[in-house]
Protein backbone atom coordinates (compact mmCIF):
# COMPACT_ATOMS: atom_id res chain seq x y z
CA UNK A 1 0.00 0.00 0.00
CA UNK A 2 1.20 3.28 -0.72
CA UNK A 3 -0.76 5.01 2.22
CA UNK A 4 0.20 3.61 5.88
CA UNK A 5 -3.34 2.22 7.66
CA UNK A 6 -3.90 5.13 10.15
CA UNK A 7 -3.28 8.03 6.97
CA UNK A 8 -6.51 10.29 7.12
CA UNK A 9 -6.47 12.54 3.61
CA UNK A 10 -5.87 15.98 4.85
CA UNK A 11 -7.81 19.19 4.14
CA UNK A 12 -4.39 20.52 2.67
CA UNK A 13 -4.11 17.67 0.31
CA UNK A 14 -7.58 18.10 -0.86
CA UNK A 15 -7.52 21.57 -1.29
CA UNK A 16 -4.25 21.35 -3.72
CA UNK A 17 -6.21 18.59 -5.70
CA UNK A 18 -8.96 20.72 -5.79
CA UNK A 19 -7.10 23.57 -7.40
CA UNK A 20 -4.64 21.59 -9.70
CA UNK A 21 -8.06 20.68 -11.51
CA UNK A 22 -8.91 23.88 -11.41
CA UNK A 23 -6.19 24.87 -13.25
CA UNK A 24 -6.00 22.28 -16.06
CA UNK A 25 -9.91 22.55 -16.66
CA UNK A 26 -9.23 26.72 -16.89
CA UNK A 27 -6.42 26.05 -18.84
CA UNK A 28 -8.39 23.74 -20.99
CA UNK A 29 -11.27 26.51 -21.28
CA UNK A 30 -8.78 28.71 -22.34
CA UNK A 31 -7.32 26.78 -25.23
CA UNK A 32 -11.10 26.98 -26.97
CA UNK A 33 -10.87 30.83 -27.19
CA UNK A 34 -8.62 31.47 -30.50
CA UNK A 35 -5.28 33.20 -30.33
CA UNK A 36 -4.28 35.46 -33.47
CA UNK A 37 -0.52 35.23 -31.95
CA UNK A 38 0.65 32.02 -31.57
CA UNK A 39 2.56 31.94 -28.47
CA UNK A 40 0.70 34.19 -26.42
CA UNK A 41 -2.40 33.45 -23.94
CA UNK A 42 -3.92 34.58 -21.37
CA UNK A 43 -3.24 31.82 -18.70
CA UNK A 44 -6.19 31.68 -17.19
CA UNK A 45 -4.46 28.61 -14.96
CA UNK A 46 -2.09 31.54 -13.32
CA UNK A 47 -5.52 33.15 -11.16
CA UNK A 48 -5.09 29.50 -9.25
CA UNK A 49 -1.22 30.12 -8.65
CA UNK A 50 -2.21 33.84 -8.01
CA UNK A 51 -4.90 33.26 -5.81
CA UNK A 52 -2.24 30.47 -3.72
CA UNK A 53 0.51 33.08 -3.62
CA UNK A 54 -1.90 35.81 -2.18
CA UNK A 55 -2.92 33.61 0.94
CA UNK A 56 0.51 32.90 1.93
CA UNK A 57 0.53 29.31 0.55
CA UNK A 58 3.79 29.25 -1.36
CA UNK A 59 4.57 25.84 -1.13
CA UNK A 60 1.42 24.59 -2.61
CA UNK A 61 1.27 27.15 -4.88
CA UNK A 62 4.27 25.66 -6.31
CA UNK A 63 3.02 22.31 -6.59
CA UNK A 64 -0.14 23.84 -8.27
CA UNK A 65 2.18 25.51 -10.40
CA UNK A 66 4.00 22.30 -11.35
CA UNK A 67 1.11 20.58 -11.35
CA UNK A 68 -0.62 22.77 -13.82
CA UNK A 69 1.62 22.65 -16.40
CA UNK A 70 2.68 18.83 -16.63
CA UNK A 71 -0.92 17.66 -16.11
CA UNK A 72 -2.52 19.98 -19.05
CA UNK A 73 0.52 19.22 -21.13
CA UNK A 74 -0.62 15.68 -20.64
CA UNK A 75 -3.91 16.31 -21.71
CA UNK A 76 -3.34 18.14 -24.62
CA UNK A 77 -0.49 16.15 -25.70
CA UNK A 78 2.04 18.63 -25.72
CA UNK A 79 4.11 16.77 -22.75
CA UNK A 80 7.89 17.13 -23.86
CA UNK A 81 7.16 19.29 -26.68
CA UNK A 82 8.80 22.36 -27.10
CA UNK A 83 5.97 24.26 -26.58
CA UNK A 84 5.91 22.59 -22.81
CA UNK A 85 9.62 23.16 -22.11
CA UNK A 86 8.58 26.67 -22.57
CA UNK A 87 5.70 26.76 -20.68
CA UNK A 88 7.41 24.92 -18.01
CA UNK A 89 10.16 27.71 -17.59
CA UNK A 90 7.70 30.66 -18.02
CA UNK A 91 5.63 29.18 -15.20
CA UNK A 92 8.43 28.65 -12.92
CA UNK A 93 10.29 31.89 -13.55
CA UNK A 94 6.51 34.04 -13.35
CA UNK A 95 6.36 31.63 -9.77
CA UNK A 96 9.26 32.87 -8.18
CA UNK A 97 8.69 36.91 -9.77
CA UNK A 98 4.74 36.79 -7.91
CA UNK A 99 6.46 35.87 -5.08
CA UNK A 100 8.94 38.64 -5.37
CA UNK A 101 5.97 40.90 -5.95
CA UNK A 102 3.79 39.80 -3.25
CA UNK A 103 6.47 39.89 -0.32
CA UNK A 104 6.81 43.32 -1.94
CA UNK A 105 3.27 43.96 -0.84
CA UNK A 106 2.26 44.80 -4.35
CA UNK A 107 -1.52 44.50 -5.44
CA UNK A 108 -2.60 41.31 -6.52
CA UNK A 109 -3.33 43.31 -10.14
CA UNK A 110 0.35 44.22 -10.84
CA UNK A 111 1.91 40.76 -9.18
CA UNK A 112 -0.35 38.88 -11.95
CA UNK A 113 0.89 41.52 -14.45
CA UNK A 114 4.66 41.29 -13.27
CA UNK A 115 3.71 37.55 -13.62
CA UNK A 116 2.21 37.40 -17.20
CA UNK A 117 4.95 39.90 -18.46
CA UNK A 118 7.65 36.99 -16.98
CA UNK A 119 6.60 34.76 -18.17
CA UNK A 120 6.28 35.80 -21.78
CA UNK A 121 9.86 36.89 -21.65
CA UNK A 122 11.06 33.71 -20.28
CA UNK A 123 9.06 31.92 -23.25
CA UNK A 124 10.99 34.42 -25.64
CA UNK A 125 14.34 33.56 -23.64
CA UNK A 126 13.94 29.63 -24.23
CA UNK A 127 13.15 30.17 -28.06
CA UNK A 128 16.39 32.62 -28.17
CA UNK A 129 18.82 29.95 -26.10
CA UNK A 130 17.46 26.36 -27.04
CA UNK A 131 15.68 27.64 -30.56
CA UNK A 132 18.60 30.11 -31.94
CA UNK A 133 15.66 32.06 -32.42
CA UNK A 134 16.74 36.07 -33.00
CA UNK A 135 14.75 38.13 -30.65
CA UNK A 136 13.71 41.60 -31.97
CA UNK A 137 12.56 44.28 -30.17
CA UNK A 138 9.13 44.08 -31.26
CA UNK A 139 8.80 40.90 -30.28
CA UNK A 140 9.98 41.68 -26.68
CA UNK A 141 7.62 44.79 -26.37
CA UNK A 142 4.81 42.72 -28.05
CA UNK A 143 5.45 39.96 -25.27
CA UNK A 144 6.01 42.85 -22.33
CA UNK A 145 2.89 44.48 -23.21
CA UNK A 146 0.78 41.89 -23.65
CA UNK A 147 1.99 39.85 -20.80
CA UNK A 148 1.09 42.85 -18.63
CA UNK A 149 -2.26 43.21 -20.16
CA UNK A 150 -3.25 39.37 -19.81
CA UNK A 151 -2.40 39.21 -16.48
CA UNK A 152 -3.75 42.30 -14.77
CA UNK A 153 -7.06 40.72 -17.12
CA UNK A 154 -6.36 37.90 -14.93
CA UNK A 155 -6.11 39.70 -11.45
CA UNK A 156 -9.58 41.13 -12.79
CA UNK A 157 -10.94 37.75 -13.50
CA UNK A 158 -9.35 36.90 -10.16
CA UNK A 159 -11.68 39.39 -8.40
CA UNK A 160 -14.73 38.20 -9.44
CA UNK A 161 -14.27 34.59 -8.82
CA UNK A 162 -12.71 35.30 -5.55
CA UNK A 163 -15.05 33.79 -3.10
CA UNK A 164 -15.21 30.68 -4.83
CA UNK A 165 -11.89 29.91 -4.94
CA UNK A 166 -11.95 31.00 -1.00
CA UNK A 167 -14.23 28.08 -0.06
CA UNK A 168 -11.08 25.30 -0.54
CA UNK A 169 -8.10 27.55 0.85
CA UNK B 1 -8.76 42.83 1.39
CA UNK B 2 -5.67 44.89 1.38
CA UNK B 3 -4.43 43.05 -1.75
CA UNK B 4 -6.59 45.26 -4.31
CA UNK B 5 -5.70 48.70 -3.61
CA UNK B 6 -3.61 50.11 -5.95
CA UNK B 7 -0.53 52.20 -4.28
CA UNK B 8 2.03 54.41 -5.10
CA UNK B 9 4.55 51.46 -5.98
CA UNK B 10 1.75 49.90 -8.42
CA UNK B 11 1.81 52.88 -10.53
CA UNK B 12 5.60 53.10 -10.48
CA UNK B 13 5.59 49.29 -11.63
CA UNK B 14 3.08 50.03 -14.33
CA UNK B 15 4.72 53.16 -15.72
CA UNK B 16 8.31 51.47 -15.63
CA UNK B 17 6.72 48.40 -17.85
CA UNK B 18 4.97 51.24 -20.24
CA UNK B 19 8.68 53.19 -20.55
CA UNK B 20 10.39 49.85 -21.19
CA UNK B 21 7.77 49.05 -23.77
CA UNK B 22 7.93 52.31 -25.69
CA UNK B 23 11.95 52.36 -25.74
CA UNK B 24 11.71 48.49 -27.05
CA UNK B 25 8.75 50.16 -29.84
CA UNK B 26 11.67 53.06 -30.30
CA UNK B 27 14.50 50.52 -31.26
CA UNK B 28 12.78 48.33 -33.24
CA UNK B 29 11.24 51.37 -35.69
CA UNK B 30 14.88 53.15 -35.85
CA UNK B 31 16.85 50.16 -36.44
CA UNK B 32 18.39 50.01 -40.05
CA UNK B 33 16.61 48.75 -43.09
CA UNK B 34 18.39 46.02 -44.66
CA UNK B 35 19.68 46.05 -48.35
CA UNK B 36 19.18 42.08 -48.75
CA UNK B 37 17.85 38.80 -47.87
CA UNK B 38 19.60 35.82 -47.19
CA UNK B 39 17.24 32.40 -47.65
CA UNK B 40 18.71 29.54 -45.43
CA UNK B 41 17.29 25.98 -46.43
CA UNK B 42 18.46 23.16 -44.48
CA UNK B 43 21.02 25.89 -42.70
CA UNK B 44 22.61 26.64 -45.89
CA UNK B 45 22.45 29.66 -48.18
CA UNK B 46 20.45 28.46 -50.75
CA UNK B 47 19.40 32.37 -52.22
CA UNK B 48 20.47 35.82 -51.24
CA UNK B 49 18.03 38.30 -52.45
CA UNK B 50 18.20 41.54 -52.94
CA UNK B 51 15.50 43.74 -51.27
CA UNK B 52 15.92 46.63 -53.57
CA UNK B 53 14.16 45.38 -56.90
CA UNK B 54 10.24 43.69 -56.65
CA UNK B 55 10.13 40.01 -57.73
CA UNK B 56 8.87 36.59 -56.56
CA UNK B 57 11.36 33.62 -55.87
CA UNK B 58 10.47 30.12 -55.49
CA UNK B 59 12.54 27.55 -53.69
CA UNK B 60 12.31 23.89 -53.11
CA UNK B 61 11.98 23.78 -49.04
CA UNK B 62 11.42 20.35 -47.14
CA UNK B 63 7.81 20.23 -48.02
CA UNK B 64 7.60 21.40 -50.87
CA UNK B 65 7.25 24.54 -52.76
CA UNK B 66 7.95 27.77 -50.82
CA UNK B 67 7.69 30.75 -52.16
CA UNK B 68 8.84 34.58 -51.05
CA UNK B 69 7.98 37.99 -52.65
CA UNK B 70 10.23 41.00 -52.63
CA UNK B 71 7.71 43.94 -52.50
CA UNK B 72 8.71 47.89 -51.67
CA UNK B 73 12.38 46.47 -50.06
CA UNK B 74 10.53 44.46 -47.86
CA UNK B 75 10.13 40.38 -48.40
CA UNK B 76 7.46 37.93 -46.86
CA UNK B 77 6.25 34.27 -47.73
CA UNK B 78 3.21 33.89 -49.77
CA UNK B 79 3.19 30.37 -50.78
CA UNK B 80 3.84 27.63 -48.43
CA UNK B 81 3.14 23.78 -47.41
CA UNK B 82 3.44 24.02 -43.40
CA UNK B 83 0.53 23.14 -41.52
CA UNK B 84 0.19 26.12 -39.11
CA UNK B 85 1.78 28.72 -41.83
CA UNK B 86 3.39 30.67 -38.88
CA UNK B 87 5.97 32.33 -41.17
CA UNK B 88 3.26 33.88 -43.14
CA UNK B 89 1.93 35.39 -40.46
CA UNK B 90 5.55 36.70 -39.56
CA UNK B 91 4.32 39.00 -42.27
CA UNK B 92 7.14 41.28 -44.42
CA UNK B 93 10.25 42.03 -42.91
CA UNK B 94 13.02 44.67 -43.67
CA UNK B 95 14.83 45.44 -40.53
CA UNK B 96 18.62 44.26 -40.21
CA UNK B 97 18.51 41.41 -38.20
CA UNK B 98 14.94 40.43 -38.24
CA UNK B 99 13.97 36.69 -39.86
CA UNK B 100 11.26 34.67 -40.97
CA UNK B 101 11.71 31.20 -39.75
CA UNK B 102 9.44 28.18 -40.99
CA UNK B 103 10.26 25.28 -38.74
CA UNK B 104 8.53 21.93 -40.88
CA UNK B 105 10.12 23.46 -43.77
CA UNK B 106 13.72 24.43 -42.42
CA UNK B 107 13.58 27.72 -43.89
CA UNK B 108 15.38 30.60 -42.34
CA UNK B 109 15.37 33.97 -44.02
CA UNK B 110 17.64 36.69 -42.24
CA UNK B 111 17.66 40.39 -43.42
CA UNK B 112 21.63 41.88 -43.32
CA UNK B 113 23.02 45.15 -44.32
CA UNK B 114 26.29 45.10 -46.13
CA UNK B 115 28.94 43.01 -45.16
CA UNK B 116 27.01 41.37 -42.41
CA UNK B 117 26.69 37.80 -43.61
CA UNK B 118 27.26 35.79 -40.41
CA UNK B 119 28.02 31.90 -40.84
CA UNK B 120 26.37 30.27 -38.10
CA UNK B 121 26.62 26.23 -38.11
CA UNK B 122 24.34 24.86 -35.64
Amino acid sequence: MIFPDDYKIKKNDLSLIYYVLLAVLLGYFEGLIPKPFPFLRLGLGNIIILHLIIHNKYKNAFYADLGKVFFSSFFLGKLLTPMFLMGLAGTIVSFFVMILGHKCKLSLYTISALGGLFHNLTQLLVLFLLFHFYINFLFLSIAILFGTIAGTINGIIYTKFEKILNDFI
Amino acid sequence: MEHKKLKIIDYFVYFFILIVVIVLFYFHYHTNKGTKAIVYINNKVVKIIPLSTNGIYSFHAKLGKFTVEVIDGKIGVIKTNCPEKLCKKMGFINRKGSQIICIPNKVVIKISGNGEVDDISR
